[in-house]
C-alpha cells in the first residue's frame, strides 16, 4: 500500500472552517444533477419528492463515517432529545443533497404517536444522511480530476453514499422514529422537515417478525500486531450480531419499545 | 495530518510510516477537506471513494477521501476537541474504524473521547495497515 499520501489542501482546512462556507445552501433533486458537465444553476422549483431514477445508471459507491457529538445508547437518551416519537409507514423515498452531502427524504404516514404533538394520520417528511447523488453534484470538478471522463459517463453515474452501512429505506417499511423538528438555523431546504435523533440511531425498523431494531455499526475485530493488541481497522463485513446487545441496540417488540419510551 | 505522520504525544514517542505532501493539483489529491451541512449532532464525516467502483472498504483500498466539517457543530466544541475531530477523520481516511476505548483518537467524541492526538495504539494500527 502506499506509504506516501499526497494531501490536497487546495480547499484547505482553515478555509473549510471559515471562508469557504457558502452563504446559500443549495439543494435540488438528484435526478437533475447529472444533466450536464458544467455547473448548473440551482432550480428551487424542483420538487424534492421526485425520486432519482437509477435504472440504467452506473452506481458508484462511497462509504462515510462521522464523528458525533452525542451517542444515544438508550431509549431514554433518544427520548430526551426527541420533539416527537412516532410509528410510521414509509410512503415514498427520494434523495437530495446540500452541496456535496447526500441526504434521503422519506414521506411518512403517522400510524401511532408515542410522544409529541403529531397526530395519527398526519403525513410528514423526514430526512437522514446518506443516499444517492449524481456524480456531477458529488464531485462538481470531476472533469478536472479525471480528464478522461466523458460527459456521458458523468450523466450516467450516480453515487450511492452509505452512511456507516445504514441500509436505504424502502417504501412500505414501518419504523418507530425519534424525531426533531428543523429549526431556522438549518439549511432552508430542510424547513418543515424532521430529522432523526442520532440519524440512524433513532430509527427502529420493523422486520418480518414484527420486531423493531435500529442499525448499528458492525463492530470491527481488533487488529493484532507483533506488539500485541492494537486498534481497530475498518470492519470485516459481517451480519450484525445483536446477541448480548443492550440498551437501544437490542431488539424490541413494539410494546416493549412503547413501554421504555413511556418510562423514559 | 502531521499529527499522524511522526509521533504521538506520549512517551515513548511512536512513529508511523505515513508521510504527506501538499499538492495544488486536484487530480493528484488523496485527502481533501471541505465545509458542509451535516445532520444535527454530526461534527464531521469522511467519505471514501474509489473512482468507478462500488467501495467496500473492508476488502479493497480506495483512491480518495473527502472530509466534511460542519462549521456550526464544530463551533460548539473547544479547540482541542476540534483538533481531535479532524485527527479522528484523518484516521478514517487512512482506514481506521471507530473504537470504543475513550483513550484512543478513533473513539467518537460523543462516546467520551478525551484525547485529541493519535495515541500509540492508533499509530500501531496505521502501521499495521500500511
Amino acid at each position: 500500500m502506499k506509504k506516501i499520501i499526497s494531501l490536497c489542501l487546495a480547499i484547505g482546512l482553515l478555509c473549510s472552517l471559515s471562508a469557504c462556507n457558502k452563504t446559500e445552501n443549495e439543494a435540488e433533486n438528484v435526478s437533475n444533477q447529472t444533466s450536464g458537465a458544467s455547473a448548473m444553476p440551482t432550480d428551487y422549483t424542483k420538487k424534492l419528492s421526485e425520486t432519482v431514477d437509477i435504472s440504467g445508471k452506473q452506481i458508484q459507491g462511497a462509504y462515510s463515517a462521522a464523528d458525533r457529538l452525542k451517542i444515544y445508547e438508550t431509549i431514554s437518551d433518544l427520548s430526551e432529545s426527541a420533539d416527537g416519537i412516532i410509528r410510521g409507514e414509509i410512503l415514498a423515498v427520494s434523495y437530495f443533497h446540500i452541496d456535496t452531502v447526500a441526504y434521503t427524504k422519506m414521506d411518512i404516514k403517522v400510524k401511532d404517536v408515542l410522544a409529541g404533538s403529531l397526530q395519527a394520520g398526519d403525513q410528514i417528511s423526514v430526512y437522514k444522511s446518506g443516499g444517492f447523488i449524481g456524480l456531477h453534484a458529488y464531485l462538481p470538478d470531476i472533469q478536472e480530476r479525471v480528464p478522461e471522463i466523458t460527459i456521458e459517463e458523468i450523466e450516467n453515474t450516480v453515487v450511492d453514499v452509505s452512511n456507516e452501512g445504514d441500509p436505504h429505506p424502502e417504501i412500505g417499511q414501518e419504523a418507530v422514529f425519534f424525531l426533531y423538528a428543523s429549526t431556522e438555523d438549518d439549511p432552508p431546504v430542510l424547513s418543515g422537515m424532521y430529522g432523526i435523533v442520532g440519524d440512524y440511531s433513532g430509527q427502529f425498523t420493523r422486520d418480518e417478525n414484527d420486531a423493531f431494531s435500529r442499525h448499528i455499526q458492525v463492530t470491527p475485530e481488533p487488529v493484532s500486531t507483533p506488539s500485541g493488541l492494537t486498534g481497530y481497522s475498518l470492519p470485516q463485513y459481517a451480519e450484525i450480531d445483536r446477541s448480548g446487545k443492550t440498551g437501544a441496540d437490542r431488539i424490541f417488540t413494539f410494546e416493549e419499545l412503547k413501554l421504555e419510551i413511556q418510562s423514559a | 495530518m502531521y499529527n499522524w505522520t511522526y509521533t504521538t504525544n506520549q512517551t515513548p514517542y511512536y512513529t508511523t510510516s505515513i508521510s504527506c505532501r501538499e499538492t495544488a493539483t486536484k487530480s493528484s489529491g488523496t485527502f481533501e477537506f471541505q465545509s458542509g451541512s451535516l445532520p444535527k449532532n454530526a461534527l464531521a464525516q469522511t467519505e471514501r471513494l474509489l473512482y468507478q467502483n462500488l467501495i467496500t472498504p473492508w476488502n479493497q483500498n480506495w483512491g480518495w477521501a473527502r472530509i466534511t466539517l460542519d462549521e456550526a457543530e464544530m463551533n460548539t466544541i473547544n479547540s482541542y476537541q476540534q483538533l481531535g475531530t479532524v485527527t479522528h477523520e484523518v484516521g478514517h481516511a487512512m482506514g481506521l474504524a471507530h473504537c470504543p476505548d475513550t483513550g484512543r483518537i478513533m473513539c467518537q467524541l460523543g462516546s467520551g473521547r478525551f484525547v485529541f492526538l493519535p495515541q500509540v495504539y492508533d499509530c500501531q494500527t496505521v502501521n499495521h495497515l500500511y
